[in-house]
């Protein structure tokens, strides 16, 4: 049998995705792509990018009843009264609160097909409130600040990088059309150079957070929490070496011969997302343990 | 370049780290103690700030039942501090305090100890 934290873990796995999907699909439409290509690019993922917007809202629900499961057992996420006394009188509960307000804005303005950059914003907000639920909480004062906006740094950062990856594979498929091929190489030139920094601040604010968190780095292998943190920097690892080998082996490869160097761009995209998704499993469980 | 510095500045400043999930580290009556007078209330130290709800004892007596205790609150101090008025007094015997709690990331944990009171 699957405990609760199994059971929240899988909830927080889906969040996790479903929320870096809407924030990656936003930041291309709106930032990456130049606007005839976003145009069409959000036409063509329209509705997938509402079954991200109904999952994130899904996995919200679940969230407050299955964290009341972890804390008083199966009985507790049916009981109304616990789950008020959670929602509205801890900082956990806030910070469900501003993602169940926020989730539900992100779909209304997907629904009524609101200007692009609202999107950055409302799941760029909604990545970010994460901060204000993890282990981010354990400090008070000046370090509670900067280990939340670190935190907070992170997943947007983290979101940028693994969410604009979704949409890459339709960016290659207009990259590979002779009428949208000019567009679709601007926007892949665009995610390329901001996909550094993203790199980099994915990095330096994940380095800060361990830090932050164990205060040292995860070298003990007798704590699962350091394990599976350390798991994770191995796929990140793995992931920075695809995405070289897409930007400085395959990308120049374009002019010469750009079917295969699509073909290669392409496995390497759904190779650094099959990682990312690895990436995310681990924190839905490694986020819940102690960190000691 | 960057990111030696930032690890070296990193490293200054948050040397040390706390555990995010609450540990009981003290209690009044102490885990073992055997006390004289009945103690007009129990004290628990934890590792961590906790929420006020949601964080609580069952104080079981020398027969195993529940015995009814004043609401649970945080020092206005030191959130890490979770303190039970006794309503009464307490007769000799054996009694454990079944704690729960829960620490500001969402994480709860539970233990018990038993404290004695012999007049
Ligand atoms: C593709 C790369 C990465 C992705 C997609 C990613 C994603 C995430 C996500 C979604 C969270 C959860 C935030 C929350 O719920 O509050 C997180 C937390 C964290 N990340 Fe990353 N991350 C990446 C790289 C890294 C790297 C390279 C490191 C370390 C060097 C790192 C260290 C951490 C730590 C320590 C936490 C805190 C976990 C906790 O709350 O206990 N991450 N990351």
């Amino acid at each position: 049998m699957i405990g609760p934290e199994g059971v929240l873990a899988l909830a927080r796995f889906a969040f996790y995705a479903a929320a870096i999907a809407l924030f990656g699909w936003a930041c291309f439409t709106a930032l990456v792509a130049p606007r005839a290509l976003g145009r069409q690019v959000a036409a063509d993922s329209a509705r997938r990018i509402v079954a991200a917007g109904l999952l994130a809202l899904a996995a919200t629900l679940a969230w407050l009843p299955l964290e009341a499961a972890t804390i008083g057992g199966w009985a507790m996420a049916g009981d109304g009264a616990s789950l008020r006394e959670l929602a509205f009188g801890t900082v956990i509960g806030w910070a469900w609160l501003t993602r169940l307000v926020l989730s539900v804005l992100m779909l209304a303005a997907l629904a009524w097909r609101a200007a692009p950059m609202l999107g950055v914003v409302l799941s760029g907000m909604l990545l970010a409130s994460l901060a204000l639920s993890g282990h981010a909480n354990m400090h008070e004062g000046v370090r509670g600040v900067l280990h939340h906006g670190n935190d907070a740094l992170h997943i947007l950062a983290a979101g940028f990088w693994l969410g604009s990856l979704v949409m890459l594979p339709s960016c290659l498929a207009h990259l590979a059309r002779p009428a949208t091929r000019p567009e679709a190489t601007i926007a892949l030139r665009r995610f390329s150079s901001a996909g550094h920094g993203a790199v980099a601040l994915v990095l330096v604010s994940g380095i800060a957070n361990t830090l932050l968190i164990l205060g040292h780095l995860p070298l003990d292998a007798s704590s699962p929490y350091q394990r599976l943190l350390a798991l994770k920097i191995v796929l990140v690892m793995a992931m920075i070496g695809v995405a070289l080998a897409n930007r400085y082996v395959f990308m120049p490869r374009l002019g010469d011969d750009p079917v295969r160097a699509v073909a290669r761009i392409r496995h390497g995209t759904f190779a650094e997302l099959a990682l990312g998704g690895g990436v995310l499993a681990l924190v839905s469980w490694f986020g819940l343990l102690d960190p000691v | 370049m960057l990111k030696p510095a930032v690890i070296v500045i990193a490293a200054c400043l948050f040397s040390g780290s706390a555990l995010a999930h609450a540990h009981l580290k003290a209690a009044e009556p102490a885990e073992g103690a055997r006390i004289a007078a009945s103690p007009t209330a129990l004290s628990l130290s934890f590792s961590e700030a906790l929420e006020a709800k949601l964080s609580g004892v069952t104080l079981k007596g020398p027969d195993g039942k529940t015995i009814a205790t004043g609401t649970a609150v945080l020092d206005a101090k030191d959130q890490r501090v979770l303190r039970v008025p006794l309503d009464g007094a307490l007769r000799a015997g054996k009694y454990t305090v079944h704690w729960r709690a829960l620490s500001k990331d969402g994480h709860s944990t539970h233990g018990s100890y038993a404290f004695t009171v012999a007049p």
